[in-house]
């Protein structure tokens, strides 16, 4: 169902619709009277530089705006999606121009849209929690070719309330003054809800999607187009034939679905749009026991899948004394590193992080546990299981450390590491106060300005602390939630 | 204002109740006196319980917190002291009624097992942050799930974490803090329990057996609705109900809109607040007639768009004057089944 359709059919020259809507069209969106793009332009020119003349250019077009022609904005529409925190905006132009919205809270100056070139827009926004009043402004810019006939301008402010969440969304309970860097957050949750949502660093819900109450939801990413959230919902264990890549549009349109049976646990997006994942494998080992291990997989949108690396070519379990029951590697992190072109998985069984060249499927080198190839220093406490993982560079990476029962806590850890003369050692951890034993899942993050993130998956809790293991910020879920791998990014609008 | 024995987490539809004249517990002496003594539906103890004059014209029906019941509860569930380290059993077979005094099959009724330990609280500390919904996620160090199918018992080593194993049973030792199994109606992870045990590792036992038979007298409640004031409506409608102004539920937690997902209007025929009050755990139960209604979001709903849970019909008005009227508002993911909005209605 659509939901309330927003009309605003606003040339930009019609200022009469401010503060009144022409026969009621313009439905709960509303010009602000009062906004920053008020026609006395207190910041310039360019709020209602349709106005032609009337005040120079302004901005825009500088002195000789006289000469120039106004792009006209007109028939802006605003409706809210199938996701009710997400807004579509059309408009026209009367000319071929690129043209953006800038929106949000307040006075609707947060977040700038990709640019849209032609004379018939459309983009989403994007980024706005719940029962929340948006303010919003369409741009128009001439093209280079017309810069010396055209001036840009800027639609006046207009105004929508995005609609209320879902009934039965779980709630992140949010404390710390401290401002994250990252501004969004992709959280798969599983427990009383299955759902996969984005949140912002105050905690609140700005997009969500939810899932049937089965299998696993891993891993979701927003897409590096910036256009569908890509979900790895893996079967259980005993059903892992069930597993599949969703790609969920932004909003909230047709899902498209891919089936990846047996992929478990973690996947990636590679800039071209692939997909690198976890695959089970079945296979034998050298003692004859049929049994599984792990893939790296990689499949193209039509759903062919070629492997990458095959944990049977590469390790022999027999000869590691691994157990062999059950999944001998269960491989539970991967990444991958586009600057070189690398894979790096982790193996949960084997307690081992394999780097895995991309082209060759060669093992670059198996880090940690039972594989390990690397000297540790002597002060290096072990990491007995671990799940997520960050390459920071090519001297260092961060771990989530499970630990096990025995040691009885988890941890954040990082190692300095040589990845010639095949040298680790133990620069930083963070333990949690009191401490926290995970169990299961885990994931670790590391920022520009040096704080870092710890998920602490089935304690449901996310915790940014500093160098100094003070805690800066903390999201708590309710009892009954836990969150799996997440993935914190800056906007919807720009994959840097 | 009564104080029964209450049920924990609730599927009132479970049937077999015997109803609110059996007063479990004998918990219903406290008290007696307090405003919801002589509690009627319908105004005759009005004085104070009316609201600022009769219903609004245009049919809005404002809900606000001086209008919302109020409840307190306390839980005093059973603790068993068995094997430490050991992959015990714990074994509901005789499970005959559940927290409710609800009857209770303990094959078609228990259709997922819960296994949460509280590494840093206690048996009392955990019962009380059941009892008020405070706890969070970070207090419990592990959740994990079985589904039994027709099996009446369960081993440590059976739960799981969503279908990966947890080998939980070597983390199972004396001093690890607080080991509780819940057991639900429906696969909703930690929604629907019908029972709950504590069970907890021990040096100085070789017990590996915990059984779990007894659902009454583990929860007491006080709930007052008759000093609430009463919601005035239009007999005839229309009806849109508006809780915005709710801040806070029943339990006196803040009211986080996303929760409510579902009304229940119900008329109960010659009865009066005050009985309601003392049957609170059979309010399904023992109502004439029932209408719901899904709610996708927000806060507000129209009541014509509720139907007869029996029937079908939509809700067309208020009729009769000899009863009591309720519109609860209710959350299917909460832990405790109690409505987070509950309010008379005063045609």
């Amino acid at each position: 169902m659509r939901h309330a359709l927003l009309l605003l059919g606003l040339p930009l020259t019609l200022l009469a619709c401010r503060g009144e809507c022409p026969e009621g069209d313009c439905g709960d969106a509303q010009p602000v009277a009062d906004g920053g793009g008020g026609e006395d332009g207190g910041d310039g020119g360019s709020d209602d530089g349709g106005e032609a003349g009337d005040d120079g250019g302004g901005d825009e077009g500088g002195d000789d705006g006289a000469d120039l022609e106004p792009v006209v904005i007109s028939d802006i529409t605003v409706e809210l999606t199938d996701v009710v925190t997400v807004a579509r905006v059309t408009w026209s132009t009367d000319q071929e121009v690129e043209s953006w919205v800038e929106f949000g809270e307040g006075d609707g100056t947060t977040w700038t849209t990709s640019v849209s070139t032609g004379t018939e827009h459309e983009v989403l926004l994007l980024g706005t929690p719940a029962d929340t009043e948006v303010t919003l402004r369409v741009h128009a810019e001439p093209l280079e070719a017309d810069a010396g006939e055209l001036e840009g301008s800027t639609s006046e402010d207009l105004a929508y309330t995005t609609g209320s969440l879902p009934s039965g969304l779980p709630v992140l309970n949010v404390t710390g003054d401290y401002v994250p860097e990252w501004n969004f957050q992709v959280l798969p949750l599983q427990g009383t809800s299955f759902s996969v949502v984005i949140v912002d660093n105050q905690g609140r819900i700005v997009w969500y999607d939810v899932q049937a109450n089965e299998g696993n939801l891993m891993r979701a990413v927003v897409s590096s187009a910036r256009d569908a959230v890509i979900l790895c919902h893996a079967g259980q264990q005993d059903s892992l034939e069930e597993g599949r890549i969703l790609w969920l549009p932004l909003d909230g349109g047709e899902v498209t679905r891919v089936d990846l049976p047996y992929v478990d646990h973690d996947m990636v997006e590679l800039p071209d749009g692939t997909i690198g994942a976890i695959r089970v494998q079945e296979g034998t080992t050298s003692d004859g026991k049929h049994t599984l291990a792990d893939q790296i997989v990689e499949m193209d949108a039509d759903g062919n899948v070629t492997v990458i690396w095959d944990a049977w070519d590469h390790i022999d379990p027999v000869e590691l004394g691994v157990p062999t029951e059950m999944n001998w590697t269960h491989g539970n992190g991967l990444d991958y590193l586009p600057e070189e072109d690398a894979y790096i998985l982790s193996m949960k069984t084997l307690g081992t992080l394999v780097k895995v060249d991309r082209a060759t499927g060669e093992s670059l080198w198996m880090l940690n546990g039972k594989a390990n190839e690397f000297e540790f220093s002597p002060e290096t406490e072990p990491v007995p299981m671990q799940h997520q993982f960050e390459y920071l560079s090519e001297e260092a990476i961060l771990i989530f450390d499970n630990g096990d029962p025995g040691r009885g806590y988890s941890r954040a850890v990082e190692f300095a590491i040589d990845q010639d003369a095949l040298y680790a050692e133990q620069t930083w951890e963070y333990i949690r106060d009191p401490s926290v034993f995970v169990y299961a899942k885990g994931d670790v993050h590391r920022f520009s300005d040096g704080t870092t993130q710890v998920v602490w998956s089935s304690s449901g809790e996310m915790q940014l602390v500093d160098e100094a293991g003070t805690v800066l910020w903390q999201a708590n879920s309710e009892l009954g939630q836990a969150i799996t791998f997440v993935q914190p990014f800056q906007s919807f609008y720009d994959n840097e | 204002m009564r104080t029964v024995l209450f049920l924990f987490l609730g599927l009132a539809l479970a049937g077999g109740c015997t109803g609110g004249s059996d007063d479990p517990g004998g918990a219903t002496g406290g008290d007696p006196g307090g405003g919801s003594g002589s509690g009627s539906g319908t105004g005759d103890d009005g004085g104070d319980d009316t609201g600022d004059g009769g219903p609004d014209p245009s049919g809005a029906v404002p809900i606000t917190d001086a209008r919302n019941y109020t409840y307190q509860g306390s839980l005093d569930a059973k603790s068993t002291a068995v094997a430490e380290l050991t992959d015990i059993t714990v074994d509901w077979s005789a499970l005959g009624e559940d927290l409710q005094c609800h009857d209770l099959d303990p094959v078609a009724d228990i259709d997922n097992t819960v296994l949460l330990v509280f590494p840093y609280l206690t048996e009392e500390e955990v019962e009380e942050g059941l009892s008020t919904d405070s706890l969070e996620q970070s207090d419990l160090g592990v959740y994990l799930s079985q589904e039994p199918g027709d099996a009446t018992s369960v081993q440590l080593a059976d739960f799981t974490f969503f279908g990966t194993d947890a080998d939980i049973e070597l983390e199972f030792e004396e001093g690890s803090g607080t080991w509780l199994v819940l057991f639900a109606t429906g696969n909703t992870v930690g929604v629907g329990s019908r029972m709950l045990t504590f069970i907890e590792p021990s040096k100085s036992t070789d017990n590996t057996l915990v059984t779990v038979e007894e659902g009454c007298s583990v929860l007491d409640y006080t709930v007052d609705i008759a000093s609430a004031e009463r919601t005035p409506v239009l007999a005839d409608g229309p009806w849109l109900v508006d809780w915005s102004a709710v801040t806070q539920t029943g339990q006196g937690t803040e009211l986080e809109p996303t929760k409510v997902s579902s009304l229940m209007l119900a008329w109960y025929s010659g009865l009066e607040v005050s009985e309601l009050e003392a049957q609170f755990l059979d309010l399904e139960l023992i109502a004439t007639d029932t209408w719901t209604l899904e709610h996708a979001g927000g806060t507000s709903a129209d009541l014509s768009l509720a139907t007869h849970v029996e029937d079908g019909s939509a809700f067309t008005g208020f009729g009769e004057a000899d009863g009591t009227w309720i519109l609860a508002l209710r959350c299917r993911t909460c832990p405790n089944p109690a409505p987070l909005v509950l309010s008379v209605l005063e045609p």
